[in-house]
């Protein structure tokens, strides 16, 4: 469990605070989604969790170690592996195998179960054919996973992807939103911070912020029922929900629970099923 | 894209990339050696030559990047030539070829051959050690080899930390270099006209923003690798451990065999040609 209480975050030599009076309780099992448009504080969020951040004021508790005490912050960072999102700026050797050696050699993990661990990781993010290779001469899409693979081998208990997807192509993306909930239904909690909204939809909680402050926390569901607020935060909604939306303004009879293309396609079909059977 | 081969670890499977990164220090260290040594017959420098080759071929790695290594320098190589030949001359030399003030002597082209020589093969040699040592193992080996150091509070881990990372920081920043090139030159920028001061002055708006994007790299990466638990090199384990195994060995009495050659050509037939 991941607790903020009335945290406040304020950058050097700025005068708006990037985060405000933020109490909330993070699932550490769960899949959580933080949108919100650029300067809402969703990064800064990220950041506060593991205690790369320290609050200006209020607290944040890790599994009940709070990340102001500088002798927690190690444990902490075991618990909570953090993945950015230049893939360039986080590798810190030039092979891949050494790169995701990197967090167990730094816990002091003897070197067999480093062996495994690494193995292991690469494997789960499929990438053990690369394990040799070059980590620059990857694709964006390859390089995350391979960031998502070093995170893996600390065997952390929450992942926080902070707009890990931001730099990437839609493939990249795919592969590494498959990776996320892949390692979700493997019992590993997924904190995403993301600007777009067609990743968010699988997620358990929502959390969308606005000027340093929470503007919705709840279902994804309950959060695209309405277009209007969404755009109101400087956010889109997704594809799906827009053309949703659009349906319903011109009255076709379909509920507004849809949000990807595949749950609209059924409802449409149902509707014109439905249409047929009455004429 | 300029491509520097220094600082490039070509991953191949073979002998010499699995050495230890100790041997291939002490290595380099002996071939440098010999290739200095050798003063006086030209035809000694075939030894380090013969080695170079040979270990390429040993390690797989293409005989193409032994040439791209050498590739940037061959406009110093061949000023360095033709100036030794011109310039430098002995009084007692054998002349043979001269013309105005043009004087070619049979001592500087062979000494002018010496310097270009040992040049290339001190690039090519040395290249070779990146290219077939990852980086980590590289500054591994050393951080081992200044091991001794640390009671002295030398700081031998950072030191190798940091070289790692310059290493690998190396094709990125390249990579870099090439986009804000192409960015200004596309706002019209003009890095071909001019003497060597405009030129040079040309570079500054290449240089800034290069300088401002390796800032913020650092800290990023710096942050990286604090999420990932680094806290100095205390209590740190490693993936690879060095294991001195009997291929080193060999490889250290193969190794000083060309230093043992140019020595002893050096001394018995090292008689003015």
């Amino acid at each position: 469990m991941i607790l903020f209480e009335n945290v406040t975050y304020e950058y050097p030599e700025t005068t708006r605070p990037a985060l405000r009076e933020i109490s909330l309780a993070l699932d550490t099992a769960a899949f959580t989604a933080v949108v919100g448009h650029n300067g809402s504080g969703k990064s800064t969020f990220a950041k506060l969790v593991n205690g790369l951040l320290l609050p200006t004021s209020g607290t944040v508790t890790v599994n009940g170690l709070a990340t102001a005490e500088e002798k927690n912050l190690l444990d902490i960072r075991r618990g909570v592996g953090m993945v950015f999102q230049n893939p360039d700026n986080q590798f810190v050797t030039t092979i891949v195998e050494e790169d995701v050696a990197f967090g167990p050699e730094n816990l002091g993990v003897p070197t067999e179960e480093i062996r495994e661990r690494v193995d292991e990781a690469l494997a789960t993010v499929g990438l053990s054919d690369y394990a040799r290779h070059a980590a620059h001469k990857l694709s964006g899409g390859q390089k995350q996973r391979v960031a998502v693979a070093g995170m893996l081998a600390m065997r952390p208990q929450l992942m926080v992807l902070d707009e890990a997807s931001a730099m990437l192509d839609p493939r990249g993306r795919q592969e590494l939103l498959g990776t996320a909930h892949k390692l979700h239904a493997g019992g590993m909690g997924i904190l995403m911070i993301t600007q777009y909204m067609e990743e968010t939809v699988d997620c358990d909680r929502l959390i969308a912020l606005q000027n340093g402050e929470v503007a919705f926390d709840g279902k994804p569901g309950g959060f695209f029922r309405d277009g209007d607020f969404v755009r109101s935060i400087g956010l889109e909604t997704p594809e799906a929900v827009y053309i949703r939306d659009a349906l319903r303004r011109n009255g076709a009879a379909i509920a507004g629970k849809a949000l990807t293309l595949e749950e609209l396609a059924e409802e449409v079909c149902a509707l014109r099923a439905q249409l047929r059977v009455n004429s | 894209m300029p491509d520097i081969t220094l600082g490039q670890f070509v991953p191949k499977d073979s002998c010499i990339h699995r050495l230890d990164p100790r041997t291939k220090i002490v290595g380099m260290i002996l071939y440098i050696t010999a290739v200095l040594l050798v003063k006086s017959l030209l035809w000694a420098l075939a030894v380090p030559a013969a080695f170079v080759i040979l270990v390429t071929l040993l390690a797989k790695i293409p005989i193409g990047y032994l040439w791209k290594a050498i590739k940037p320098l061959r406009v110093v190589l061949l000023m360095m030539f033709v100036l030794q030949v011109l310039m430098v001359h002995g009084p007692e030399d054998t002349v043979w070829f001269e013309w105005w003030k043009i004087i070619i002597t049979k001592e500087s082209v062979i000494n002018a051959s010496f310097l270009s020589l040992r040049l290339v093969l001190l690039v090519t040699g040395t290249s070779l050690m990146t290219l077939t040592t990852s980086p980590l193992a590289l500054t591994d080996g050393l951080e081992r080899m200044m091991a001794p150091l640390k009671k002295v509070k030398f700081p031998a881990h950072e030191l190798a930390l940091m070289m790692s990372i310059a290493l690998r920081m190396i094709p990125v920043l390249m990579e870099e270099t090439e986009r804000v090139r192409k960015a200004q030159l596309s706002r019209g920028a003009d890095f071909e006209s001019g003497n060597i001061l405009k030129r040079a002055k040309a570079m500054i708006p290449i240089l800034i923003p290069l300088f401002v994007s390796a800032f913020r790299r650092a800290d990023e990466l710096a942050m990286a690798m604090e999420s990932r638990c680094y806290h100095g090199g205390e209590g740190r384990t490693k993936l690879h451990v060095l294991r001195y195994a009997w291929a080193d060995l060999v490889a250290v009495i193969i190794l000083l065999m060309p230093i043992a050659a140019a020595i002893l050509f050096e001394y018995f037939f090292g008689v003015k040609v």
